[in-house]
C-alpha cells in the first residue's frame, strides 16, 4: 500500500517533468520556498478565478501549509492567503524560484 | 439606440428587494429622485461593510470572512447636509461574475441607477485590489478610492503614496481606517465632491497595441459616434471580448459574432484565452501602478503569524479545533445553566404569588397561566442559552476563525463529494438557518448550494441548540447533549455523502481566501449580538407567548385532543405522550416553540418527572432534524426553488422519524 503511493508520487514527479528541470505540480512545491507559476491545467471558469485571486502564470506564490488526508494547501501570494484543494493544486505546474 | 436587447438582465426583474429579514433592508428598485446614490465595492472582506455601519448604523452584518455580505443593504444617511443612499454591496473579484452573489453586486453596478462609486480596498492587497479599480475605472462613472485597513498595510511594513496613487489614477484617493472610524468624513466629503463635479474618470490602463487595436475595432462596431450609452462602448467592448456570460447573451447576434471573430485573432497572437490575455494586461498594469505608490519595507513581528501556524497545523490544528468546539460547549452550557437555574425559580415565585387571586381551573387562570409561560419560557429558559450562544458565535465569525475550520475539513467533505467552502454556510447555520441558506450563494454550483443548505438545516441553529442545553443538558446532563451534538454531526456528514452520490458532479475543488486574524472588538460583538438578538426579542418571543396562550386555551376547551389523536400514530411510533403532538406542530413555526409548548402541554417545567431519559432524548433527536421552521422554508424556496425545497423538507421529515424511531428501541434497550 504505502509502496504503491511512493510509486504513484515518483511516477507523477517524472511525467510532469516536461516544463524543465524544477517543474512540479503546486502539491509537490516545497513548503515555505517560493515558486513561479508556469502553466494552469484547468478549465476556463477555474482559471479565471484563480487569475481574480492573483494566480496567473508568472506569479510567485509560497506554500504555507499543507491539511493532512489530501486536504487544502495554505499558499501565499501578492500578501493574501488562499486555501487551495489538493485537486486544483495538481494542476498548477510551478518552477523553483533560485 | 440600446445596445442591450432587454435591460432584464442586467436589472433583476425581482432584485432581492424583498429579502426576509426585517433588519436588512434593501434597495428599492425605484431611486428617489434628485438622491444621490453611493454605493460602496470592492473585493471580499475589504471592509465594505463596516465602512457601510460607520455611517449608517449596525445594519449590515460584518464578519472576518469572504461572503459575509451576500445582498444588497442600503440605507439613508445624511452627511454635510446633503442626503443621500448609500448602498452596501456584496464583495466582487472583478466584474465577471463567478456565483449569484458577485452577480448580485455586478447587476446593480450596471443598473444605470448609480451615481458615485466608492471603491474600498484592502491596502494591505493592494496590487491585487488595484485590478478591480482599473476595471471600475472603465464605467466611467463618477469615483472615489477607499484605501481602507491603512493600519493593516503598515503592519505589514508598507507605506503607500495616496497622492501619487491620486496623481496616476486621475481619482481622488482617501485613507481610512474604518471600523476606527477613521478617515470616513473625508471619504464622504470627496464623494459629495465628486458627485457635483461629477468628472467620470479616464480608463488608466493603457493596453498593448495589438489588444487596443482589436478593442476598438469592437467599439467601432458598436456604434461609434452616436450618444454613448451606459454601460460605455469600451466597457461593452472588453466585456464581450471576454465572452462575458452575463452580457453577450443581452447583445445582438450580428455583433456577437464579430466579437467571436475578434477574440479568435486576440486568442492566435496571444497563444490563450481571449478573456486571460485582458486580465494578465489588467494584472500587469496593477503591478505597475502598485510599484510606482508602495514601498515595502520590514513587516512588524506578528504574533498572528505564529497562532496561525498552530490553528492551521496538520496535527495540533484538529487538536485545537476539538478544543475550540468543546470551549464553546461548555461556555454556553456553564453560562446558561447558571443563569437558567437562578432566573427559573424567581419567575415561578413571581408567579405564585401573582396568580393567588386566580382560581385554578378558571379560564383566566388559563390565560394568565399561559401568557405567563410564554413570557417567562422565553426569558428563563430560551435567552440564557442563547445570548451566550451568539457571543460565542460572533467571536468565531469576527476573529476569522471560520475559513480556517473550512480549510481544515475540506480533505475530510472532499472526500465526501463536497465543497470545502460549504462548511462556512454549514457553521453559519448553528446561528439561524435562514443567513445559512443565503450564504450558500458565494458557491458556484447549484448542486453544491443544494447540498449546503440541506444541510446547514440539518445543522441545530441556535434555537434548536437551546432545545438541546435547556431540555438535555439541563436535566440529563451536559454528556447527553453532547452526544446529540456529536450525533448530529455524524447524521450530518453521512446525509452529505448519501446526497452527494445522488447528485455526482465533479467538485471544482477549494479556491477561498483566507483572511487575517482580527482582533473582535467587545462593541462591533454586541451590536451584531443585539442585531440578532432583536429578532427574536421582536418576533420570536411574541409569537412564542401568543403560541402559548392559543395552546393554553386550546387545551382549556379540549382542542388539542383532536391534533394530538390526528398525530397519535407518530407519537406513538416515537414512543412519546400523545400531548406532544401540538408541540411538534408549533415547532415549525418557530423551533424555540416546540420546547416551551412541550412544557405547557405537559403541565410542568420540570420535564424530568414526566418523561423518561429516553423519551427526552427521542423528543429532541425528532425536533433537531424535522421539517426546518417557516422562516428557512421560506428563504430555501427563495433560494432553491419549490421543488428541491420540497425534496429537502421531505428528507428532513423522513430522516428525523427514522432516526427517532431507531433511538427509541437502541435506547429503550440500552436503558433497560
Amino acid at each position: 500500500m504505502l509502496l504503491d503511493r511512493l510509486k504513484g508520487r515518483v511516477f507523477s514527479v517524472t511525467s510532469e517533468d516536461s516544463f524543465g528541470e524544477d517543474s512540479r505540480s503546486l502539491d509537490h512545491a516545497p513548503k515555505g520556498k517560493q515558486v513561479e507559476v508556469v502553466q494552469i491545467e484547468e478549465n476556463r471558469d477555474t482559471r479565471r478565478q484563480l487569475a481574480q485571486l492573483g494566480i496567473q502564470p508568472g506569479t510567485v506564490l509560497c506554500v504555507r501549509q499543507s491539511a493532512p488526508l489530501g486536504g487544502p494547501l495554505l499558499i501565499e501570494t501578492q500578501g493574501a492567503v488562499l486555501a487551495l484543494g489538493r485537486a486544483l493544486s495538481r494542476k498548477i505546474q510551478v518552477r523553483l524560484l533560485p | 439606440m440600446t445596445l442591450l436587447r432587454s435591460s432584464s438582465v442586467l436589472c433583476e426583474k425581482d432584485p432581492p428587494a424583498s429579502c426576509s429579514c426585517a433588519h436588512a433592508r434593501c434597495a428599492p428598485k425605484s431611486r428617489v429622485p434628485g438622491m444621490l446614490r453611493v454605493v460602496l465595492i470592492g473585493q471580499p472582506n475589504c471592509g465594505k461593510s463596516t465602512l457601510f455601519n460607520a455611517v449608517a448604523g449596525y445594519r449590515s452584518t460584518t464578519g472576518n470572512f469572504s461572503g459575509t455580505t451576500v445582498r444588497l443593504t442600503w440605507s439613508r444617511v445624511r452627511i454635510n447636509g446633503t442626503q443621500l443612499e448609500l448602498v452596501d454591496l456584496p464583495g466582487v473579484y472583478s466584474l465577471t461574475a463567478n456565483n449569484p452573489t458577485e452577480s448580485t453586486a455586478k447587476k446593480f453596478l450596471l443598473s444605470g441607477t448609480v451615481d458615485v462609486i466608492v471603491n474600498v480596498l484592502d491596502t494591505s492587497l493592494l496590487s491585487r485590489s488595484l485590478e478591480l479599480t482599473l476595471e471600475l475605472c472603465e464605467l466611467g462613472l463618477p469615483m472615489v478610492v477607499c484605501l481602507n485597513m491603512m493600519d493593516e498595510a503598515q503592519r505589514k511594513g508598507m507605506s503607500i503614496a495616496a497622492s501619487k496613487l491620486s496623481e496616476l489614477l486621475a481619482l481622488p484617493v482617501v485613507e481610512t481606517i474604518a471600523y476606527r472610524g477613521l478617515g470616513v468624513p473625508e471619504l464622504f466629503r470627496q464623494v459629495l465632491q465628486a458627485a457635483r463635479h461629477s468628472t467620470p474618470p479616464a480608463p488608466v490602463l493603457h493596453w498593448h497595441r495589438d489588444v487596443a487595436t482589436v478593442i476598438q475595432q469592437m467599439e467601432l462596431c458598436l456604434g461609434n459616434g452616436q450618444p454613448e450609452p451606459f454601460p460605455p462602448r469600451s466597457f461593452l467592448a472588453i466585456k464581450l471580448l471576454e465572452a462575458d456570460k452575463e452580457i453577450s447573451p443581452a447583445i445582438d447576434p450580428q455583433i456577437r459574432a464579430v466579437a467571436d471573430a475578434l477574440r479568435k485573432e486576440l486568442e492566435q497572437t496571444h497563444g490563450r484565452a481571449a478573456e486571460e490575455v485582458i486580465m494578465a494586461e489588467r494584472h500587469n498594469c496593477a503591478m505597475q501602478l502598485f510599484e510606482q505608490v508602495a514601498t515595502v519595507g520590514h513587516p512588524q513581528r506578528d504574533i498572528r503569524m505564529a497562532i496561525d501556524r498552530l490553528l492551521t497545523h496538520p496535527v495540533w490544528g484538529y487538536a485545537m479545533l476539538v478544543l475550540v468546539l468543546a470551549g464553546f460547549f461548555w461556555g454556553v452550557f456553564g453560562l446558561g445553566a447558571t443563569i437558567e437555574q437562578m432566573v427559573q425559580n424567581r419567575l415561578e415565585a413571581l408567579f405564585t404569588q401573582w396568580g393567588r387571586t386566580l382560581v385554578p381551573g378558571s379560564l383566566s387562570y388559563a390565560l394568565a397561566r399561559s401568557f405567563w409561560d410564554g413570557v417567562a419560557g422565553g426569558a428563563a429558559v430560551l435567552l440564557p442559552y442563547l445570548v451566550p450562544f451568539l457571543f460565542g458565535l460572533a467571536l468565531l465569525e469576527d476573529v476569522g476563525y471560520l475559513p480556517r475550520v473550512a480549510y481544515l475539513l475540506d480533505g475530510l467533505l472532499h472526500r465526501i463529494g463536497l465543497h470545502g467552502t460549504s462548511v462556512v454556510p454549514i457553521v453559519l447555520g448553528y446561528g439561524c438557518s435562514v443567513p445559512a441558506c443565503l450564504a450558500t450563494r458565494v458557491l458556484p454550483s447549484r448542486r453544491d448550494r443544494f447540498l449546503a443548505t440541506v444541510l446547514a438545516t440539518l445543522v441545530p441553529c441556535s434555537a434548536r441548540s437551546t432545545v438541546i442545553f435547556a431540555l438535555v443538558a439541563f436535566y440529563l446532563g451536559p454528556g447527553w447533549a453532547l452526544g446529540i451534538f456529536a450525533f448530529n454531526g455524524l447524521v450530518v456528514f453521512f446525509s452529505g455523502w448519501w446526497l452527494a452520490r445522488l447528485w455526482p458532479e465533479v467538485s471544482p475543488g477549494m479556491l477561498l481566501e483566507v483572511p487575517r486574524y482580527q482582533w473582535p472588538s467587545l462593541r462591533v460583538m454586541s451590536k451584531k449580538v443585539w442585531l440578532r438578538l432583536r429578532e427574536f426579542i421582536m418576533v420570536s418571543w411574541p409569537i412564542l407567548v401568543a403560541g402559548s396562550v392559543v395552546l393554553g386555551l386550546a387545551e382549556f376547551w379540549h382542542l388539542d385532543r383532536g391534533v394530538n389523536a390526528a398525530l397519535a400514530p407518530l407519537t406513538g411510533l416515537l414512543g412519546l405522550p400523545a400531548a406532544v403532538g401540538t408541540t411538534l406542530i408549533f415547532g415549525i413555526l418557530r423551533k424555540e416553540l416546540s420546547l416551551l409548548m412541550l412544557m405547557q402541554a405537559l403541565g410542568t417545567s420540570a420535564v424530568n418527572t414526566v418523561m423518561t431519559t429516553t423519551q427526552i432524548l427521542v423528543f429532541t433527536i425528532f425536533v433537531t432534524f424535522y421539517i426546518p421552521c417557516l422562516a428557512t422554508i421560506v428563504a430555501m424556496s427563495r433560494e432553491l426553488g419549490r421543488r428541491l425545497t420540497a425534496a429537502a423538507i421531505g428528507y428532513s421529515f423522513v430522516l428525523a422519524t427514522l432516526l427517532a424511531t431507531a433511538a427509541r428501541f437502541l435506547l429503550e434497550y440500552l436503558l433497560r
